[in-house]
């Protein structure tokens, strides 16, 4: 295989979540172990007992009118994102004019039509105005990216449910290493929907109360929603707009389990492969890894297989989920676990587990309770997928 | 590096697999769409459509095993047991083989189905496995349980330059060495809703007759160095590009165009250029079709007989390369495939 190592470098990031607007405001209510859950606010749900979400506070462009032919929300929470990464890049007109562009986007619901109301017409023989098909036709997350910047490189939209931000970044990766691109925007979106939202109730895979992932008492996850959007460059065309480096992709690996449209092997086949195929395209020893930034859903059967996994590959090294306190956002998680674990890595600490108190009997590992200092400069961070999808980031931080 | 088109999988209106395809290239074979009605306003909306059976399906997967499975997903499935069993991929090559697939719309009947389980029931009695279903990687996770795919699993969907972005990613993965094979495809279905939209989007834009499709085409692609045989045809390039910034030109060489009629193709539209949809109608993953129907043109010199050999309405045709591009409004997706042929052997 080729190596992918160092050819990546990351030199901007921006995410919006329930944890915050920001990617400080994110790190400051992870690291405070903050969870923001509600009933969902942006649409009504005849549920006896509500599944708590976490919602994205900021904002966003409005949405409300069903025949108004603007953007879906899934790409104002990218556009927030792209904002504050292109801007804490440096990246600049001139740059969208003369470089190679690429685009590389992760989403679940936002490549799909979801019109609750255009689609209840339209069964009842009525002729339902056009509005929300011209809404989804322009709402293609990395079209739109690419529309909004005016991008010249490959577009790619990434639908791989739960794993789609850890592939887009690693296949943005690729690109930059393969000479396809100079520069490429990666990363996931996705808005709170009642489709997914009744889809997930319907798996009964939701907790009535805040997901609690690893622990013992865990019942299920809650749904997010949120974008995280990284600016990847190659080290030469960093080096040459003389961009700061915040860390790089060293290596990404991809496997599929081949066994189970909704639950994972029970073994954890593909994500086994997946980490193994990380470490060896990125050249890096297991000994390497200081820390991992874990899928943990709070679903039984998730926590279970990637806590078995974790033992068995990577013993005895420190591990956290996140969803506690953003829930989980579906095609945006990967990419904004992959900005928290960079983030984490230059802060040299990694945050509580949020939701997380007691270790479970069928989890042979458990993630970390409180804050920890660590030391090392390469981590992992991984997503499991409906439909038996696993995929792995090995990330490195800044040099200091 | 060269990459091998090694097996190809087709279906749409002219039926399934790489015959009825080619007789339907060659005219042997006369098809036409169905006429569909949609009801609106107590009015009968007409429409014409390729329909694509999957009845196929069996020679590769038991009925039984097929019962919860959604048409889409039921023509990716068949599409891809055509492709593997034309490469005569071996288990062990299935283990290190990657799957990507492209799907411009996705599960768009089960999608709304789901709607309707929770607009009739209310939130609580929504249906699951019509939401399992209706996820668009759901397709290609059943082609990696079925036909026991091992490597990396992609599903990508960005509407017609769904195909040439999944093509893109294919190549990449098989120039890094991360697995020997990739089987990659594209599918879309066929919904009244669907048809609703189109119908009124197409009238809109312009007055161009509007036939629509489903279907799709899967092929299994491999560096040169690990095929027995040659395959179709070489896949030289593939590229997502800006046709106001890199005009796209067709020179001497035949272009398969696709998304007849969309205002974008009226700049591209030149003397080498021909549309298929007559053959499969309009649809996203039409792109794939077209595709197919390039390596079968490029592997049997015949197939498009008037137009590769010599000239064609005075142009000099280049007889080793068959470009497709799917214009699009903002950008354009551009596939170059080449022949496998001796150049010698064809002066």
């Amino acid at each position: 295989m080729v190596s992918q190592t160092s050819k990546a470098v990351i030199t901007g990031m921006g995410c919006v979540s329930g944890a915050g607007d920001t990617l400080e405001d994110n790190m400051t209510s992870l690291f405070g172990a903050v969870r923001n859950f509600t009933a969902p606010k942006r649409f009504s749900t005849d549920h006896v007992h509500p599944y708590p979400v976490f919602e994205v506070q900021k904002k966003m462009g409005d949405t409300s009118q069903p025949s108004d032919p603007l953007l879906s929300r899934t790409c104002y929470l990218m556009l927030a994102a792209a904002q504050e990464a292109i801007s804490q890049s440096g990246l600049c007109e001139t740059h969208f004019l003369n470089k190679r562009i690429g685009i590389c986007i992760g989403t679940a619901v936002g490549s799909t039509p979801n019109a609750i109301e255009f689609y209840d017409d339209f069964r009842s023989l009525r002729s339902p105005e056009l509005g929300p098909v011209h809404r989804f036709l322009s709402s293609n997350p990395a079209a739109c990216l690419a529309r909004a910047y005016g991008s010249n490189g490959p577009v790619q939209t990434v639908v791989n449910t739960c794993s789609s931000g850890t592939d887009a970044i690693g296949i943005a990766a690729s690109w930059i290493c393969q000479g396809l691109c100079d520069i490429v925007l990666a990363g996931g979106a996705d808005e709170l929907s009642k489709v997914s939202y009744n889809g997930f109730a319907s798996l009964r895979i939701m907790d009535t109360k805040g997901s609690r992932p690893f622990d013992k008492t865990r019942a299920g996850l809650n749904l997010g929603e949120g974008a995280g959007i990284m600016v990847l460059e190659s080290v030469k065309m960093a080096r040459e707009n003389g961009h700061r480096v915040l860390g790089k992709i060293r290596g990404y690996g991809s496997a599929c389990d081949g066994y189970h449209l909704v639950s994972p092997h029970s073994n954890g086949r593909g994500l086994r492969k997946a980490i193994d195929q990380a470490l060896e395209l990125s050249n890096t020893d297991k000994q390497q890894i200081c820390f991992i930034n874990a899928h943990g859903t709070g679903t039984l059967e998730n926590d279970r297989v990637e806590s078995i996994v974790l033992a068995d590959t990577l013993a005895g090294v420190p591990f956290f989920s996140t969803k506690g306190c953003t829930g989980h956002t579906l095609g945006a998680a990967g990419a904004l676990e992959a900005i928290y674990t960079l983030a984490c890595l230059n802060k040299q600490q990694i945050p509580p587990s949020a939701g997380f108190a007691a270790p479970a009997i069928d989890t042979p590992s458990s993630p970390i309770f409180e804050t920890l200092v660590i030391n090392g400069s390469i981590a992992i961070s991984q997503s499991l997928a409906f439909g038996g999808n696993n995929s792995v980031l090995v990330i490195e931080g800044r040099q200091n | 590096m060269d990459i091998q088109v090694r097996g190809i999988g087709p279906l749409g209106g002219f039926g399934a697999g790489i015959t009825p395809l080619e007789k339907c290239i060659d005219g042997r074979c006369d098809i036409s769409p169905e006429m569909l009605t949609i009801e609106k306003n107590r009015q009968l909306m007409a429409l014409a459509c390729f329909k694509a059976d999957t009845s196929r399906l069996i020679e590769f997967i038991s009925p039984k095993k097929l019962r919860r499975i959604d048409h889409l997903s039921r023509m990716a499935l068949l599409g891809a047991g055509l492709a593997i069993a034309d490469a005569k991929l071996s288990p062990e090559e299935l283990e290190d083989t990657g799957i990507i697939l492209a799907t411009g719309y996705g599960a768009l009947d089960t999608g709304f189905s789901f709607l309707s389980s929770f607009l009739d029931k209310g939130d609580q009695l929504s249906k699951p496995t019509l939401f399992s279903n209706s996820v668009h990687n759901a397709a290609a996770a059943y082609i990696s349980i079925f036909f026991g795919i091992k490597g990396p699993s992609l599903s990508v969907s960005q509407f017609d330059l769904s195909f040439a972005s999944a093509l893109l990613t294919a190549m990449l993965w098989i120039k890094e060495g991360r697995v020997k094979s990739v089987l990659v495809g594209g599918v879309d279905e066929y919904c009244d809703v669907l048809g609703y939209a189109a119908k009124n989007l197409h009238t809109t834009r312009n007055n161009l007759p509007l036939t629509l499709g489903e279907g799709g085409c899967f092929f299994v692609l491999s560096k040169s160095a690990v095929c027995n045989e040659t395959g179709y045809a070489r896949l030289a390039q593939v590229d997502i590009f800006d046709q106001k910034r890199t005009p796209f030109l067709a020179k001497n060489r035949l272009v398969i165009l696709g998304s007849p009629g969309c205002g974008a193709c009226n700049d591209m539209v030149g003397p080498t250029c021909i549309c298929q949809d007559k053959l499969y109608g309009t649809f996203p993953s039409a792109a794939a079709l077209d595709m197919g129907t390039a390596c079968l043109g490029l592997k049997h010199k015949t197939l498009f007989n008037k137009i590769t050999q010599g000239s064609w309405e005075g142009k000099k045709i280049d007889p080793n390369t068959i470009l497709c591009v799917t214009p699009g409004d903002c950008l354009s997706g551009k596939i170059i495939l080449k022949s496998n042929r001796n150049e010698s052997q064809l002066s």
